[in-house]
């Protein structure tokens, strides 16, 4: 999938450009920019969106015990867009950097990753916390919206492409920071199976098995502000690939265990944004797909799928 | 046929043998004998003796026209299918900025009485104006205040018809307020955009000065055109930029395509069919663009604007050698003043892909980015 | 053993007060009226909810000052219902009950498997391993979480009204093992009821919220007559 992800694309590469790239590299040689500086960073972010975006969709929807919660939902990449936003559309300078941007759509999901958190103490109803969320998310929209309308065009569509979502707009050289930040969230997210599996009970039987609920919380959001924070900001908000991959996972595992659950996230993503982008490249000759638009192809029909199979 | 068709066709009949009858004067439409515009592809203006006839094509949509008539003689009569439109004391209100310009090009800014927004206005004595109050801004055209509108009653509403019609057709035709669609930024010759100011000329009874500035303009847009002609070295150009995760450049047979022609240059996708946008892939570009010497608009005035919205932008060799131009330092100017001057962006393109013959070294409305 | 002493609980307001012992060996019934308090109390025990006046001590040490760790290897809780949950089987549903014992990835251990086995056996579902949760009865249900609690290897054992949902077969089925369990495992196994007949049929020793005072009563041998007179007169 990944050889042929490479492969494909409006410009044909073939497999001694890819050798004389790795042997060889020039920088003069536009077949091996291609493959250096565009086709392994927009392979990598696939791979990379869809895991992580699965794997914090499935910490929520445990977490919650719902499985139409994901990061999407909650208002959290809402959280990553207002701050963006706010950075992009204000034209500070600092913030517009990279680091900048990851630290400030980090901090967004974050703070509204509390925010869904601070009432689902007080909320027991998930459906209560769903519609909360919703309201944050349209909330969030409305704040975005007036921002957007006080900006200068110039900042107003540097914000307006990246919230339509790009795999292609990350760099070689900004590669590890993100993969650094994805591998942090899977390892946190791998030792927190043991509690996740104790969750499935609910949580006075987690609490009674020994789960330390208010900080088994506390880890889930920032785990999860973390994954989807570090790519929305490299990405921009992607939708529905982290509320229909973890169900899509269970459904093809048959199990519900963390363990499995996890490393078929990450397996199911990766491969999910792999396959979405193959075909977006398929078909860049002949027509524009933005891989936000994609998703949601896919993914809009599949909740509805969800619900009429009562998988609730 | 059907039946509708046929019972179109008698009416029809019936229509025209009652005017025949009842009228003393023949008001027939005319078969084109005196047309005043050559390379507008949306507008055609008759100079009949018994009148001006306006005829807008819908750019889109085959069958759709747009007709106005402007009487001679105030005894005479309307031809069928066209509206009226009295030009003793007209104002209006005009959504696109070419429009202040060509108003302002035949001295009639004090016809308008509303605008688009003024954030987007480059004329001074309008932006003035709305300041004062005395002109009102209708932010964009999709969805005026009908209120405002009927404070002005203004003699028509000139529209730039993105969307299908003019929002409140319905209730402005029952006021008695024209509402005209202008496609001038739908024309893919530079010299047939330039070719609306004639019906600006026409609507304000300015038709002398229009017909004398386009002369002008045509003069010297096809001397500039000579010029170059000859020259054997020919500039390789790649324009358009990256929005989403696309490229968008101009087609082979669009408006900035003709330009670069115009200028002597060899535009990469010079061969490509159609009048609008392509969308093609960033590594797509990198290759078309491995012999490109410019890059024309990027739609952002610094290469570092360039680089946040586009980091592989960079790996293009016009920014690599700093070689890109743009006309976003004042963008206002350029979107108002391009289509009245043709033969200034023509200049600017030529200065910048001829720097060695070109005897002019300042430019109009572009620049090299920051 | 498990102590109650004087202890008053509830949410803001006192809902009842104990002072009693449960010992190992025995089941428990605790009959009262819907709202006098029932899950409360279990709540309490737990640790769930705070008390307002007393004390609860395990085995010599107060349930409010052991770590969560260390209750949930003490005591273990079942809910009223197992809904069941789409793809989970018996056998990783009652390995949930592991928990305190395995490491920080939750792996099994060889003593844990043998253990869950072991459960399974007790309660006498084994055949119930690899089936989904999703599709077991009601019955099947309430028996898995009988095995879960004993997975947890813990003395106690706390039931919020296992009946509540079973025909009755089901219910007598239930009740026989668990005196049975509490007995040859030496538990102590306090659950909440309804069902008066079956706990009396088993010859329970009851605890019984009394109507009139707010406060638990204990009763080996109490007739029916006895115990409505107490609880819901």
């Amino acid at each position: 999938m990944m050889i042929v992800h490479v492969l494909s694309g409006q410009i044909s590469l073939n497999f001694s450009d890819i050798v004389s790239a790795f042997n060889t590299y020039d920088a003069t040689n536009t077949n091996h920019i291609i493959f250096f500086e565009f086709r392994i960073p927009r392979m990598t972010m696939s791979i990379l969106s869809g895991s992580a975006l699965a794997v914090s969709g499935m910490l929520m929807q445990t977490l919650f015990n719902n499985p139409l919660a994901g990061p999407y939902v909650l208002g959290i990449n809402s959280g990553a867009s207002l701050i963006v936003a706010l950075t992009l559309l204000t034209g500070i300078p600092f913030f517009t950097s990279d680091f900048g941007l990851i630290s400030g759509a980090l901090f967004g999901a974050l703070l509204f990753g509390s925010i869904i958190l601070y009432f689902s103490f007080y909320i027991r109803s998930n459906v209560s916390l769903l519609l909360i969320g919703l309201m944050i998310s349209s909330f969030v929209g409305a704040l975005i919206t007036t921002l957007e309308s006080m900006s200068a065009a110039e900042q107003l569509k540097s914000f307006t492409f990246w919230s339509f979502g790009s795999l292609q707009q990350t760099a070689l050289n900004q590669l590890p920071l993100i993969l650094f930040g994805c591998i942090v969230g899977f390892l946190g997210s791998f030792l927190l199976t043991k509690p996740l599996n104790a969750m499935l009970l609910g949580e006075t039987s987690a609490k009674s098995l020994g789960i330390h609920i208010r900080s088994f919380r506390i880890w889930v959001i920032a785990i999860t502000a973390i994954l989807t924070g570090t790519i929305t900001a490299f990405c921009g908000p992607i939708a529905f690939v982290g509320l229909a991959i973890p169900n899509l996972t269970r459904m093809l595992f048959q199990t519900q265990n963390h363990k499995y659950l996890l490393l078929g996230n990450l397996l199911i993503g990766g491969i999910f944004m792999l396959t979405c982008d193959t075909i977006i490249q398929l078909v860049e000759p002949y027509f524009v797909l933005p891989i936000n638009a994609f998703t949601s192809l896919f993914g809009a029909p599949f909740v509805v799928y969800i619900v009429l199979k009562k998988l609730i | 046929m059907d039946k509708v068709t046929r019972m179109n066709k008698v009416f029809h009949l019936f229509l025209i043998l009652f005017f025949a009858t009842a009228c003393s004067e023949n008001v027939q439409v005319p078969l084109s004998t005196k047309k005043t515009t050559n390379y507008a592809r949306f507008l055609t203006i008759r100079d009949e003796k018994n009148g001006v006839y306006i005829d807008i094509k819908h750019p889109d949509r085959k069958n759709k026209e747009y007709k106005f008539f402007i009487k001679k003689d105030s005894n005479g009569k309307v031809p069928n299918d066209y509206i009226e439109i009295k030009r003793n004391n007209p104002s209006f209100i005009v959504f696109s900025t070419t429009h202040i310009a060509m108003l302002g090009q035949l001295n009639q800014l004090k016809t308008i009485k509303g605008t688009c927004a003024s954030n987007l206005i480059y004329t001074k004595e309008i932006r003035k104006k709305i300041e004062d109050k005395a002109i009102i801004d209708f932010g964009n055209e999709s969805n005026p205040s009908l209120e405002k509108i009927i404070s002005i009653k203004p003699t028509a509403i000139i529209y730039s018809g993105f969307s299908a019609e003019f929002s409140k057709n319905k209730e402005l035709q029952k006021l008695g307020i024209i509402t005209i669609p202008n496609f001038d930024w739908k024309e893919s010759h530079p010299l047939g955009k330039a070719e609306w100011i004639l019906f600006f000329g026409y609507l304000t009874g300015t038709e002398d000065a229009a017909k004398k500035h386009l002369e002008i303009v045509q003069e010297e847009y096809n001397r500039l055109k000579k010029s170059v002609q000859g020259l054997s070295k020919r500039a390789v150009v790649l324009s358009g930029s990256k929005m989403g995760d696309f490229w968008y450049a101009p087609a082979g047979e669009s408006y900035m395509a003709q330009l670069f022609k115009d200028a002597g240059a060899n535009y990469i996708y010079k061969n490509t069919k159609g009048t609008g946008s392509l969308a093609y892939s960033q590594e797509k570009i990198l290759v078309d663009a491995k012999k490109a010497d410019f890059w024309i608009n990027p739609g952002s005035p610094s290469y570092e604007l360039v680089k946040l919205s586009n980091p592989k932008a960079s790996f293009l060799v016009p920014f690599r050698e700093k070689k890109v131009f743009c006309y976003t330092k004042d963008s206002n100017k350029y979107w108002e003043l391009s289509a009245i001057h043709p033969e200034w962006v023509l200049s600017d393109l030529i200065t910048i892909f001829h720097p060695s013959t070109s005897k002019k070294s300042n430019l109009y409305f572009y620049h090299t980015l920051d | 053993m498990i102590s109650l002493k004087s202890i008053e609980v509830g949410y803001d307001t006192p809902l009842l007060s104990a002072n009693l012992s449960l010992e190992l060996g025995n089941l428990y019934a605790l009959v009262g009226k819907n709202g006098s308090g029932k899950t409360t109390l279990l709540q309490s025990i737990i640790g769930m909810i705070p008390s307002i006046h007393g004390e609860i001590i395990l085995d010599e040490k107060s349930i409010h000052a052991m770590t969560n760790l260390e209750r949930a290897q003490k005591i273990a809780f079942v809910e009223t219902k197992f809904m069941g949950i789409n793809y989970l089987t018996g056998f990783e549903y009652v390995a949930i009950g592991r928990t305190p014992y395995t490491n920080a990835l939750g792996r099994l251990s060889d003593h844990d498997k043998m253990q869950i086995a072991k459960s399974l056996e007790i309660v006498g579902i084994t055949y119930l391993s690899e089936k989904h949760t999703t599709q077991m009865s009601d019955g099947e249900r309430q028996l898995l979480q009988v095995a879960r609690a004993l997975a947890q290897e813990t003395q106690y054992i706390l039931m919020d009204e296992p009946t509540a949902f079973l025909d009755y077969s089901n219910k007598r089925n239930l009740i026989e093992k668990l005196k049975k369990i509490a007995h040859e495992e030496q538990k102590c196994i306090l659950l909440s009821c309804h069902d008066l007949e079956i706990c009396l049929e088993n010859n329970l020793s009851l605890l019984i919220v009394s109507e009139s005072e707010k406060k638990i009563e204990f009763r080996n041998n109490a007739s029916k007559e006895e115990i409505l007179q107490l609880a819901f007169s």
